[in-house]
């Protein structure tokens, strides 16, 4: 499917699906703290990074619409070889609806950057996301599954996103009779870059510890 | 034609057959008496009128009948001159009923004044208490009514079965009539308790002799009130059931399994070329583990929180009524009444 269809189809699913499941407006706050991973192929080598990072997300529902902002930052070391040390930066903002209790749709931009002593590589993307959610212990416990694709993208130093899609998949346990909750995640995306023919995949692990509002 | 001649015959036979003679009752007999008095015929009027009298036909006479007897055949053995057996009429009507008083219109003076002088004479009270007596409150008595033939002293008592005196009620003089009363209580201020007890009334001619004892037998008897029935529990139908049936618990198991294999495959579905590191076992792990832990949570039996409060409001009904009634059957076996039943009075006299 192509970018073009991707983005009609998120476009028609958040404006025209019914709201099985209308919140109330809620805000919803949360810190994370994650170990990553980027490894990027190209023809001139591959490159192993690794490293801790710390982010946070806010939510804000509004009936059933959904709006979230997130940051995250993070310093990647390399595993072996001689590839440069670097901070990884990435901030997304996604609008969305919940048309089933269980199924989650947003669109949204996401930027991500490495900064290296060199210089600063920027990815852009027009994303869309999917969610599902299914109930492990009651509500106390529930299991989520993410996919996201882009819809289109670009990047910097003349090069172009050829490509993008990723997923999140964890665990979410909301903590008996307090607003706390505890989210373990697995994560892994994938850019392909156009120009310069490079293959980035970011992966990782986060626990996170939020507070409101699923 | 015949059998209507018969039948004649028949009524003429039964309507002359002679009649019983009338039986001549103790009322007759006194009735009889007072005429013959009314003609002078004083002879006859003592016989008709002792035998009124007489022990075998007296038990039959009413008590007004009985006084206008004895009026009467006082009267009658003045006129005789039989002076003795008059006061002794006299004496036997004051003693059955000391407030009698003769009628000065019908009677000569020689009758009433030999009527005074026998009742001035005799020393003696009728007692009337009541069959039965409720003490409760600190309000009720035993009223005993004392009606003197004339004034005199008297001293009255109750006393046990054994003859010790438990309380003292009065000893002082009575003119006409006393009101006495007792609160069911020793001289010490305590309840009696049930048992037979006796009242004694001993009238004093003079100084300390006493010349006629009446006695009441009295009967005491401890009665509680009856205490409220415990309520019924409530009938076990009434309570809905508290917990819904566990489920299998597979869903669980099954939505973990299927989301834990999500985590696993995502690599490939999203980075098929990429080497993924091993972290993700640990997310999959994890919520694996979240299944199994549904499972065990969905097999359980449910609390149904409706249920629960409405089984506990029957509860509560129910413990709150128990708890009525036990304070009320509290203060109903506090509430305890002593029952006096006073039998008829038997009056003896002194030599």
């Amino acid at each position: 499917m192509t970018s073009r269809g991707w983005a009609v189809i998120a476009c028609g699913t958040l404006a025209t699906s019914p709201v099985a499941a209308q919140r109330p407006r809620a805000l919803a706050f949360e810190g994370m703290g994650a170990s990553v991973r980027l490894r990027s192929t190209s023809p001139l080598g591959r490159e192993a990074l690794s490293g801790s990072a710390l982010g946070g997300e806010v939510r804000l529902w509004r009936r059933a619409v959904i709006l979230s902002v997130g940051y995250l930052q993070a310093t990647l070391k390399p595993d072996s070889g001689s590839p440069a040390e670097r901070n990884l930066v990435e901030g997304w903002a996604l609008i969305g609806v919940r048309p089933k209790g269980w199924l989650e749709v947003r669109g949204g931009g996401q930027v991500r950057a490495y900064v290296t002593p060199a210089g600063t590589a920027r990815r852009m993307y027009w994303e869309a996301r999917a969610r599902g959610e299914v109930p492990l212990v009651g509500r106390t416990a529930v299991a989520y599954v993410e996919l996201w694709r882009s819809l289109a993208g670009s990047a910097s130093g003349g090069d172009a996103v050829q490509g993008a899609q990723g997923g999140d998949s964890g665990l979410l346990v909301q903590i008996p009779g307090t607003p706390w909750r505890v989210r373990l995640a697995y994560r892994i995306d994938r850019t392909q870059l156009r120009t310069a023919r490079r293959v980035e995949t970011l992966e990782g692990v986060s626990l996170a510890v939020g507070i409101g509002g699923r | 034609m015949t059998r209507r001649a018969g039948l004649l015959a028949l009524v003429i036979l039964s309507s002359a057959a002679p009649r019983p003679a009338r039986a001549q009752g103790p009322a007759d007999l006194v009735t009889r008496g007072v005429q013959a008095y009314q003609s002078l015929d004083y002879d006859s009027a003592a016989t008709l009128l002792r035998g009124a009298l007489a022990p075998a036909a007296d038990a039959g006479l009413p008590d007004s009948m009985r006084a206008r007897a004895l009026v009467y055949l006082g009267a009658t053995e003045v006129f005789r001159g039989r002076r003795d057996s008059a006061m002794a009429a006299f004496r036997r009507l004051v003693l059955a009923d000391p407030r009698y008083r003769l009628d000065q219109l019908i009677f000569p003076p020689e009758v009433s004044n030999l009527f005074a002088e026998v009742r001035l004479g005799t020393k003696a009270v009728s007692v009337v208490v009541a069959p039965r007596t409720e003490i409760r409150g600190p309000g009720d008595r035993l009223v005993v009514r004392l009606y003197a033939t004339s004034s005199h002293d008297v001293a009255a008592a109750v006393t046990r079965a054994n003859g010790t005196t438990l309380r003292v009620l009065y000893r002082g003089a009575i003119g006409d009539s006393l009101e006495i009363l007792w609160d069911g209580r020793d001289s010490a201020g305590v309840r009696a308790d049930s048992g037979q007890l006796e009242l004694r009334i001993a009238s004093r001619a003079s100084g300390i002799r006493a010349t006629r004892l009446v006695q009441v037998p009295l009967d005491l008897r401890l009665a509680r009130r009856d205490t409220v029935p415990w309520p019924r529990p409530p009938a076990d139908s009434l309570f809905r059931p508290e917990h819904a049936a566990g489920g299998s618990g597979l869903g669980a198991l099954a939505r973990g399994g299927l989301a834990a294999g999500a985590v696993l495959a995502l690599p490939r579905i999203v980075a098929p070329s990429g080497d993924a590191s091993g972290a993700r076992f640990a997310v999959s792990g994890a919520i694996a583990l979240s299944g199994l832990y549904g499972l065990l949570v969905e097999r359980r039996a449910r609390p149904l929180a409706a249920n629960i409060a409405a089984n506990r409001a029957i509860r509560d009904g129910w413990r709150r009524g128990a708890e009525d009634v036990r304070a009320r059957n509290e203060a109903l076996r506090r509430d305890v009444a002593l029952v006096i039943t006073a039998r008829r009075p038997v009056a003896t006299e002194s030599q």
